[in-house]
């Protein structure tokens, strides 16, 4: 299992434990963050799970792809340099301890 | 104080826990006629069709979760009555429950082909875990497939049993796929896809036999062609699943009846998802909407009301479907446009942006979703746009809603 930190808008923290191999998105929804909805269930169609990954963490991450880099310009207003689609990002070994900030939903 | 919610899919679960996120304290009851988890459904004719999604990633919450949210989740079980005087639901294993808030979330049921032959073994739906599984377990034994009906079920049925090899015939009723909800252009567009791909894809053609013995062999149609068929898979329609309703006397027509906080006629009583028929303030007519998303918004809906606050419900619908590597999007309901604009990317991107009297009510993006989402957040109110900045795709697509002067 991996620990998983959320930082959620009013600052709370959560940290939860992970399954190897299941997305971000999958993570939070199964721990009830209510921010990160994943209405479309991860097939990277709806940006309802947008998150801004912590900045200790960035070099860990995969680059996002086109689809899901257009989704997020399309969606969201205040986008940064760390803000991912939680479905997109699958979680391995070295993600344990990763720490994700969560915004007040966009939707 | 207890809360009882029929039906346990995407509307059904996100009801029970929203009711816990907003602090209701009353019991939580989730009843599902289904005998696993709690599923998605979106890829029950995708990647779990395709079997590519492993059974755990397509459970809509784990196991663990509803014991921690003390949602009392009964599977297997179908609700036979409502009472609505004694404020109690019997069960088809004679528990007889009582609620003070009830929700049905009993969504649809397929439609069935009524030709001769329609019984026969190798006749298949799709609508529920089981059908998947169920069709994965036949497909062992079938190389050619005919699919019936154009509609999402029948196109990304099509689609995925193509990807997986098989020999795919695809028979539609109407002169274009999805006919009753995009324009010819995003048909088309799937219509070549899909031919492309490999699919025989007919279309104006009335099935009028599923011939046989004892299992399927092929498929007639009125212009006398026969499909040579192992199995069928007809995607022909779901009907609003309201028995329960009406025989208890709540209000229903195509859909049970609800307000815009989702009550029935009896304001104890609420219905959300595929079943219920509402009033869109926005749209201003009667709706009934299958989707993922009106499923879930409506949920909240029901659930915010029955914790204390009415927040009327107004979503902005939106859809999607895969085919193939095609990503298909749409925001808000084209039904009654008067134009069209289209907004073309590269082949095999491009946006159609539909218009009633000048104002923007839905768009259809294919491989485009920056487009669909910019889209998304701007069509609620159906805005008034600039058409030429819609079409030109060198331009920035957020200012066709901000710059409307000359409009």
């Amino acid at each position: 299992m991996l620990n998983i930190t959320f930082i959620l808008p009013d600052k709370n923290k959560i940290t939860v434990a992970a399954n190897e191999g299941d997305s971000l998105m999958q993570t939070a929804v199964d721990n009830d963050i209510e921010q990160i909805s994943g209405d479309c269930g991860g097939c990277c169609s709806c940006a309802t799970c947008h998150c801004f990954i912590d900045d200790k963490w960035k070099d860990k991450m995969l680059l996002a792809d086109d689809m899901e880099t257009e989704l997020l310009e399309g969606a969201i207003d205040n986008m940064q340099e760390n803000s991912r689609l939680a479905c997109q990002i699958f979680l391995s070994k070295e993600h344990d301890g990763l720490v994700v900030h969560v915004p007040e939903s966009d939707w | 104080m207890s809360c009882i919610i029929i039906g346990a899919s995407h509307a059904g679960v996100q009801a029970a826990a929203n009711l816990r996120r907003q602090g209701y304290a009353g019991k939580v009851t989730l009843i599902s006629a289904d005998n696993v988890l709690p599923y998605q459904r979106p890829p029950l004719s995708k990647a779990f069709l395709q079997n590519v999604l492993p059974e755990q990633k397509l459970w809509l919450r784990p196991d663990t979760f509803y014991q921690q949210k003390d949602i009392d989740l009964m599977l297997g079980k179908r609700v036979t009555n409502i009472d609505r005087d004694q404020r109690t639901v019997s069960l088809d294993d004679m528990q007889c429950l009582s609620y003070d808030k009830l929700i049905i979330a009993t969504g649809a049921s397929i439609r069935r082909l009524t030709v001769p032959g329609s019984d026969l073994s190798g006749v298949h739906y799709l609508r529920d875990y089981q059908d998947t599984i169920g069709i994965r377990d036949s497909l062992k034994h079938a190389n050619n497939v005919v699919v019936i009906g154009g509609g999402y079920i029948g196109l990304e049925v099509a689609a995925s049993l193509q990807k997986l090899g098989k020999n795919v015939t695809l028979l539609l009723k109407h002169d274009r796929p999805l006919s009753h909800i995009t324009s010819n252009v995003v048909s088309d567009y799937l219509t070549q896809r899909h031919t492309t791909h490999g699919v025989n894809i007919q279309l104006n053609v009335v099935v009028t036999e599923i011939i046989g013995v004892d299992k399927v062999l092929a498929v007639e149609t009125q212009n006398g062609q026969r499909y040579q068929a192992d199995m069928v898979i007809a995607g022909i329609g779901v009907v609003p699943e309201q028995q329960l309703a009406e025989q208890c006397g709540l209000e229903v027509n195509n859909g049970i009846r609800v307000n815009e906080y989702m009550q029935t006629s009896d304001h104890n009583i609420f219905a959300i998802g595929d079943c219920s028929s509402f009033y869109h303030p926005v749209y201003q007519k009667q709706l009934r909407i299958e989707s993922v998303q009106n499923a879930t918004d409506q949920a909240k809906t029901a659930s915010t009301a029955i914790c204390g606050q009415f927040v009327p419900y107004s979503a902005t619908a939106w859809f999607w479907s895969d085919q193939y590597d095609d990503k298909l999007q749409t925001a808000g309901l084209s039904e009654g446009y008067d134009e069209i604009v289209i907004r073309q990317e590269t082949e095999k991107s491009l946006a159609v942006f539909y218009l009633a009297q000048n104002q923007l009510i839905a768009v259809d993006t294919i491989n485009q979703p920056k487009s669909f989402m910019i889209s998304r957040k701007y069509i609620h109110n159906l805005p008034k746009v600039n058409k030429i900045i819609l079409a030109d795709k060198n331009q920035d697509l957020n200012s066709a809603f901000t710059e409307i002067a000359g409009v």
